[in-house]
């Protein structure tokens, strides 16, 4: 009896530690929220998260106080670049991760080394020669440098989806092969079904960073016609004068709905593609 | 699977498509304007434009919605008075604005037209910036302009900016908390013994947690203007310095004496909400009554609280003012590689010059230098706006006229005086001991400036 009573107790000083943790980790987002309710005057004046007036006039001028641009726009640039950038990421990336885990072929290990250390050079190297390839290609101010090299792979995401395929059994290729299946048929059919897992994650990842990505857009994109979500959202703010601070933050909290929602429907698998990767990699 | 695969190639040719249709516009558009638009006698001034060639040029900025909008309308005005040209803006805030530029002039692909801000020299330096010293008095006409100004954007005798707005240091003030504690607000001869007494005295009255004032012993701006008002001066353009210990000791002292009678923000607090940004400052919150701050930040801050702000000028000493004169924001300034050379610099001249367009442009980029279009503003002005413009006039009809010169390492100053004030203000040295290492770092630094 005592017991029973001792592990209840201990069970909500759990759950109410837990609670209050979580709690104060998420009040930035309650703040975010707030300020995107209130009205400019109180934003950074008033403590108290409730508004003592409810306006969402922030998201009206938000939503379409800019010229001859609406921030829907935004949105709709950022999610076809996030659905490109998606698709290409998983195709090409299960594609050479297939390769280098299955076939055998010659220089495979110097080529999987070098791939790897491509991921190992920070980006800021490559920055400025890349951007004078896209430059004589004639590709600035389009969606291309921010597009085509999605489908030429991803160093990590190569990396994390080989570690998978190894952890598939190869007796199922072989059952495969011995059935007439031919590289093309046991990629489709075989590994890639099975390694949804791993091809979720990477999917996920990949639309998370593209989403969030600020600087890569902000290089690339010129034209406000073609502006992303983290170029829109910067549209409000300057540091050196005045900032429309409730614009901001009222699309702030819009621009973390399709982020949110994507990792709910993925997170399933996200968490079993990365649980079962670490296990059998 | 193969719905959404099929969705991806329909938004794909969408994509395409769209942005074929884009180019045609584009190009019909082009082609339909500039052989119906006669050269005007102003475009024939540009021979690229009188031949019916059209011009293309692309204008960068950094700035919030209010600054886009404005300068875009600008924009609209110039080209419909040039026809044949077209500017093509790229506007963004001004997070990753200069690692932009840095990346596209490395490529040799940056935008003709280029607002800049102090950081100009840099880019002289780069030889990324066009001399814009042929286009000044027939193009570019800066008679209106005080020679300060044009000074600051002239390198080796060589004009590479045009500015676009001046601003001034100021001490910002939240005259709620004036009212509060039933003191008048200082007027424009005050000292720094009024301040003093101003500061303990409201200190007194606002009761626990609210001050009269930030700490502004680690402000170089603030010490280089109480070393004016008492006829010394921080630096000069023989790049020595111009004050000796005794003023040092005098300034640190100043700010000891207010800490220990309680009336400045305490170190700990001012760490946790500095008064540089809107979202930090204590006086925007209402707690603190006086910080020092930029004159171009009055209105964007006064929309975010309903108590009146207002701007003071630093308190003046037995050598007058020591305030400087009002310094340039921002510049307009043009791409070394421009292929237009002549309508960039007429573009120029029509944003700083151009009535219309100063109407436009109002004060998006601080006040216009420009007194012609300063005088056709104070007309639609609205009360914070004319708080501001008043200001500005107040200052330079009161700064001496001294030709002001930046501390060349600013930044490691301020670093400095912000570890003096440290080492007081926790008691970790006496005033004295600190300004001792406070003059020979400040030597060092001026050693260091000299050796670049």
């Amino acid at each position: 009896m005592t017991l029973s009573m001792n592990k209840q107790i201990k069970s909500v000083i759990f759950h109410v530690i837990v609670l209050g943790c979580g709690l104060l980790m998420l009040y930035p987002v309650f703040w975010l929220i707030s300020a995107s309710v209130k009205p400019t005057t109180e934003i950074f004046t008033s403590k108290s998260l409730w508004p003592s007036a409810f306006t969402f006039e922030h998201y009206s001028s938000g939503w379409t106080g800019m010229r001859n641009i609406q921030f829907g726009d935004f949105f709709l640039n950022s999610i076809l670049l996030c659905i490109i950038a998606v698709i290409g990421t998983v195709l090409s990336s299960s594609m050479a991760a297939f390769a280098f885990a299955r076939i055998e072929f010659p220089l495979r290990k110097l080529f999987f080394a070098l791939m790897l250390g491509t991921f190992m050079l920070p980006g800021h190297v490559t920055l400025i020669p890349q951007y004078i390839i896209f430059h004589k290609l004639g590709w600035v101010d389009t969606f291309l440098p921010l597009t085509v090299p999605k489908f030429l792979g991803d160093a990590f995401f190569v990396f994390l989806i080989v570690q998978f395929i190894r952890g598939i059994p190869r007796d199922l290729d072989e059952s495969a092969k011995i059935d007439g299946c031919g590289w093309t048929t046991l990629f489709f059919r075989i590994i890639l079904p099975l390694s949804s897992p791993a091809l979720i994650t990477a999917a996920i990842f990949t639309f998370m960073g593209t989403w969030d990505d600020f600087f890569g857009q902000l290089i690339y994109l010129s034209d406000i016609k073609k502006f992303t979500v983290p170029l829109g959202l910067r549209l409000f703010l300057d540091s050196s004068g005045s900032s429309n601070w409730g614009a901001v933050f009222a699309m702030s909290v819009l621009s973390i709905v399709p982020s949110l929602t994507i990792f709910f429907l993925g997170q399933k698998y996200f968490t079993q593609g990365i649980a079962t990767t670490g296990i059998k990699g | 699977m193969i719905k959404t695969k099929s969705a991806a190639v329909s938004m794909l040719t969408l994509a395409i498509l769209l942005s074929a249709c884009g180019n045609n516009n584009n190009n019909s558009n082009a082609g339909a304007s500039s052989p119906a638009a006669p050269a005007s006698s102003q475009a024939a001034a540009s021979p690229s434009a009188a031949s019916g060639e059209k011009v293309e040029l692309r204008m960068a900025w950094w700035g919030s919605d209010e600054r886009h909008e404005k300068t875009q309308k600008a924009i609209e005005l110039f080209e419909s008075k040039n026809p044949g040209v077209t500017i093509t803006p790229e506007y963004s805030g001004f997070d990753g604005y200069m690692d932009k530029l840095n990346t596209q002039i490395a490529a040799g692909n940056a935008p003709d037209l280029i607002q800049m801000g102090g950081n100009i020299k840099e880019y002289v330096d780069k030889n990324a910036l066009l001399d814009l010293t042929p286009y000044v008095g027939s193009t570019i006409k800066l008679d209106d302009f005080n020679q300060g100004l044009v000074q600051s954007a002239t390198f080796d005798g060589k004009l590479y900016g045009v500015t676009l707005g001046v601003n001034s240091t100021s001490l910002m003030y939240n005259k709620a908390l004036f009212d509060k504690a039933g003191v008048p607000v200082p007027g424009k001869d005050w000292t720094y013994d009024d301040l003093k007494n101003v500061a303990i005295q409201m200190s007194e009255k606002l009761g626990k947690g609210n001050y009269a004032l930030y700490d502004l012993s680690s402000d170089s701006g603030a010490f280089a203007s109480y070393l004016g008002a008492y006829g010394k001066k921080l630096y000069d353009t023989d790049g020595e310095r111009h004050f000796e210990k005794e003023d040092a000791v005098n300034w640190f002292k100043y700010w000891a004496d207010l800490r220990a009678a309680g009336a400045v923000v305490p170190a700990d607090v001012q760490v946790a909400n500095p008064p540089t940004a809107a979202d930090t400052t204590l006086v925007v919150k209402g707690q603190v009554a006086i910080q020092a701050g930029s004159a171009s930040q009055l209105a964007g801050w006064q929309q975010l609280t309903q108590d009146t702000l207002g701007l003071l000028m630093f308190p003046s000493g037995p050598a007058g003012s020591g305030m400087v004169p009002p310094l340039s924001g921002q510049y307009i300034t043009a791409y070394a590689d421009t292929k237009h050379p002549e309508v960039v610099a007429k573009f120029i001249d029509f944003m700083v010059n151009d009535p219309e367009a100063g109407v436009i442009l109002g004060n998006s980029r601080g006040v216009p230098p420009a007194g012609k279009i300063r005088d056709a503003l104070a007309a639609q002005a609205t009360p914070v706006d004319q708080a501001m413009y008043d200001y500005i006039s107040l200052v330079a009809d009161t700064a001496p006229p001294v030709n002001y010169v930046q501390f060349p390492v600013d930044n490691e100053l301020l670093a400095l005086m912000k570890l003096t004030t440290e080492k007081i203000g926790f008691n970790a040295k006496s005033v004295d001991a600190a300004v001792d290492e406070f003059m020979t770092e400040v030597d060092k630094l001026i050693a260091k400036s000299k050796a670049q």
